[in-house]
């Protein structure tokens, strides 16, 4: 492996903050020049890692190199890095010209010391001292690692101090950026970012995405090795946001270096990006060009986040051939006989036609005109099925499906967890899976909050409220989570199904229970069932993780 | 015809105080500042004035103990109001009221108990006159250059400080490059509370040194209390003069800032 090409590194990058892992062992590896977009919901640790790269967090495991040297503790004043805040964080006390020249006044440019012979000047490298001491400090304050790990890390951080103690290097000397040196660069930058007519403007005079354009140039006029972009286009407007996604990458490709995005618009990632990074709960998901992220999902959360799609749970029935929609169809994906597996399919990708003429038939319950097509909900016997499509159809026209074998993306099924994308939550704050009402714990969706009399959830300073009811959710159990109750008649038993599915495996059963709509829950237990055995399903309300479709705000009461 | 409402009577009220307690005033003490006794105009108050080292005098002195109460409030508000404008510690309110309670009670009274303080530490007013109305003003002033700086710093962007160090600053220069640059409105205005009432105060230095530290404010008192109205009322102008000049100073700063400069 030929290290030299990556310009940044992240090995076994974990972050915790109180006790809780927000980063979890992150291995990541940038080109240099590439465009990289960390993709997400919410609190998935996308923003953690970004400001670890840029120094304003420090890894509590795990090494960060740039261009193979290890930067894992160096402030962010020390690093080639800059960064395009979120809300762009420019200084409202200086003008564009004197935002854009800050960090080039700062900087100081190294000149070699020579004797009167030419010879260089060798002197202890101060600097590396300290920063090795600093180092050491980190390691000895760290929580995280264990005693041995400690260890090990301190010795070799002490030899590495005798090193430098005992090499004298080239020394330098510096100097500060002229003036005119000053003026070229800054107006350099104004030119990428199209702003150089409005140098001797306040910054408060300027509208949000002119103060976005300043901010970037501020970043990339001190010549970073990386710059980091923290979702820069959220507060703008759709279409200015648009616009400014391409000329982002326009100036990617000009400048030439390294961009690292972070956004949890999946769009704007597939427009800019070289390489996405899914990530969900502080783990990557999938590394892969925006292409692939889209046709192969490597698992239904991806396909889920990555564009509008409808997954569906389905059996190989035989080779390259699928069941779902109780339907068997042929598929390009290859997986063993009788594995159960997760299938999507995009709403683009089915075409409509007249009734019996397709691989199935559904009725259409819904239609929404969008510009350029309509967007039909269609119901196959209880499951519904997003179909894009230019014709016009009448509503509760029973239609023809066609799904090409191409269009059927199989993935392999994450059996840890259940995940039920369209649950909601109820009028009593009940989480609503397969229509079955359980006990769920909702101030999960907000750190530190709380539930008041009235049933909205309050944050923590209690400055806002939010009512979820018909909010639509992502809930996940795990497997070991979920109770399988044998009276089915007791009030425990949330929802009835159908053992449909038992595989015996060394210790336990993992089983599958169908409900009459169609939805699994997929648990173990190590009780002996038989196939088709009714049983009742309970699940303990803290054991249920929930993810809000929408963004909180929304919901703000 | 009928008299409708209009939303501007409501200021009727105001006007009567204005003209009552601040125009007309101002037109006497201009009044009295230019005629003798006789009510014949003269310029013999001004001429007191300025050939008088003691009263000059007395200027200089309520000047410095000005700017050095001014920059000793500072020197002691500006951490108070930055650390209290940190999230992590403004949602305690007991911090915040400690500091704004002593505005609350009435300053005499606080001075007199401020005095007895002192003098039981061993800093009577006898004997050390400076030092105990010194000590006096900064407390009384101190929440006035609080409460400025603190409305200035919650609008700091904690981003803003990140963004600094991201630019290259070390700690330091994060704080005279990015900080202290963005709450000069609130130190301007912090400076203009402290610094006008200083130099006009009455019952601290009287009160505290015992009568034997004299400022501007005591000066025109005396003045009044020994019936030179005209000598009392040229003062006061010389007063308003400077209150005129350190407002057009400061309206310069502050409209750089397109008034950010918060009213306080």
């Amino acid at each position: 492996m030929d290290e030299k090409n990556y310009i940044i590194d992240l090995k076994n990058v974990s972050k915790i903050f109180d006790g809780v892992t927000v980063v979890d062992n992150f291995n990541l590896y940038v080109k240099k020049g590439e465009f990289i977009t960390f993709l997400g919901p919410s609190g998935c640790g996308k923003s953690t890692t970004l400001r670890m790269i840029a120094g304003f967090e420090f890894p509590s495991k795990g090494e960060i190199l740039l261009k193979g040297k290890d930067i894992t503790n160096l402030p962010p004043n020390k690093r080639p890095i800059n960064m395009v805040f979120q809300r762009y964080a420019l200084f409202p006390h200086l003008d564009v010209y004197d935002n854009v020249a800050f960090g080039l006044r700062l900087k100081k440019i190294p000149i070699e010391l020579k004797d009167e012979n030419g010879n260089p000047i060798l002197k202890i490298n101060k600097e590396k001292v300290k920063q090795v001491k600093e180092d050491i400090r980190h390691t000895k304050r760290n929580k995280v690692l264990t005693n041995e790990e400690k260890e090990n890390k301190l010795a070799e951080l002490n030899e590495k101090l005798q090193h430098l103690l005992n090499n004298p290097e080239q020394a330098y000397k510096y100097r500060k950026l002229s003036n005119q040196e000053i003026d070229s660069k800054v107006a350099r930058a104004l030119k990428i970012v199209d702003l150089d007519s409005l140098e001797d403007r306040d910054i408060s005079t300027l509208s949000g995405g002119q103060q976005q354009r300043v901010a970037i140039a501020r970043a990339i006029v001190n010549e970073p090795e990386i710059l980091l972009l923290d979702e820069p286009l959220g507060a703008l407007d759709l279409k200015m946001r648009k616009d400014m996604q391409l000329e982002l990458k326009e100036m990617h490709e000009k400048l030439g270096i390294t961009f690292i995005y972070v956004t949890h618009d999946q769009e704007e990632a597939l427009t800019m990006s070289d390489t996405i990074v899914v990530m969900k709960d502080g783990e990557i998901q999938q590394i892969g060009t925006p292409k692939m992220i889209y046709d192969e999902p490597k698992n239904a959360f991806v396909a889920d986040f990555i564009g509008e799609s409808n997954i569906f749970n389905a059996t190989m029935i035989d080779k390259l051939k699928v069941r779902f929609l109780n339907t068997n169809f042929v598929c390009l994906d290859d997986y063993p006989l009788n594995e159960k597996v997760d299938v999507v399919v995009r709403p683009e990708d089915v075409v409509l036609t007249e009734v019996n003429k397709g691989h199935l038939n559904g009725i259409i319950k819904n239609r929404i005109f969008k510009g350029v097509n309509y967007e039909y909900t269609i119901m196959i016997n209880k499951n519904e099925l997003l179909v894009k499509d230019t014709k016009e159809y009448p509503l509760d026209k029973e239609v023809g499906l066609i799904i090409e074998p191409n269009s059927i993306h199989i993935m392999k099924k994450d059996f840890v967890t259940n995940i039920y994308t369209d649950a909601y939550i109820s009028k009593d704050n009940k989480v609503c899976i397969d229509d079955a009402p359980f006990e769920c714990n909702l101030t999960q969706l907000l750190p530190g909050s709380f539930i008041d009399e009235e049933g909205y959830l309050v944050s923590k300073d209690k400055k806002k409220k939010y009512n979820l009811t018909d909010a639509l959710v992502v809930a996940e159990v795990d497997i070991n989570d979920i109770e399988i109750i044998d009276n089915i008649d007791s009030d425990e038993a949330k929802v009835v199904g159908e053992i449909v599915d038992l595989v015996y495996k060394g210790d336990h059963y993992q089983l599958i229970v169908r409900t009459d709509n169609e939805e699994d829950f997929v648990c173990v237990t190590p009780y002996t069932y038989n196939l088709y055995d009714k049983v009742g399903i309970n699940i303990n309300k803290d054991k249920i993780r929930l993810r809000l479709k929408k963004e909180l705000s929304e919901y703000e009461a | 015809m009928k008299l409708r409402f209009q939303r501007k009577y409501l200021c009727i009220p105001y006007f009567i105080f204005l003209i009552l307690f601040v125009i007309i005033p101002i037109l006497l003490i201009v009044y009295y500042a230019f005629t003798d006794s006789n009510g014949f105009f003269t310029f013999d108050a001004l001429v007191n004035f300025f050939s008088s080292t003691n009263k000059l005098n007395v200027l200089l002195v309520s000047l410095l103990f000005g700017v050095l109460n001014t920059v000793i409030c500072l020197i002691i508000g500006y951490p108070i109001a930055y650390i209290l404008a940190n999230k992590k510690y403004n949602s305690n309110y007991v911090i915040v009221m400690l500091f704004v309670m002593p505005m609350w009670i009435n300053f005499v009274l606080r001075t007199g108990a401020t005095r007895d303080v002192l003098s039981w530490i061993g800093l009577s007013g006898g004997e050390h006159p400076y030092l105990a109305t010194m000590i006096g003003l900064v407390y009384n002033y101190l929440p006035f250059v609080i409460l400025p700086l603190y409305s200035t710093m919650l609008k700091l962007d904690r981003s803003q400080i990140e963004a600094a160090i991201d630019l290259g600053c070390n700690r330091y220069q994060v704080f005279t490059k990015s900080i202290f640059p963005q709450s000069i409105p609130g130190v301007i205005s912090a400076a203009m509370m402290v610094f006008m009432p200083t130099m006009s105060s009455y019952v601290i230095p009287d009160v505290l040194s015992e009568g034997k530290v004299i400022l501007f404010g005591n000066s025109i008192y005396l003045n009044y209390s020994n019936y030179q109205w005209g000598d009392g009322s040229f003062m006061a102008l010389i007063m308003l003069l400077i209150v005129v000049i350190s407002m057009l100073v400061t309206r310069n700063f502050s409209e750089k800032d397109e008034g950010k400069a918060s009213t306080w």
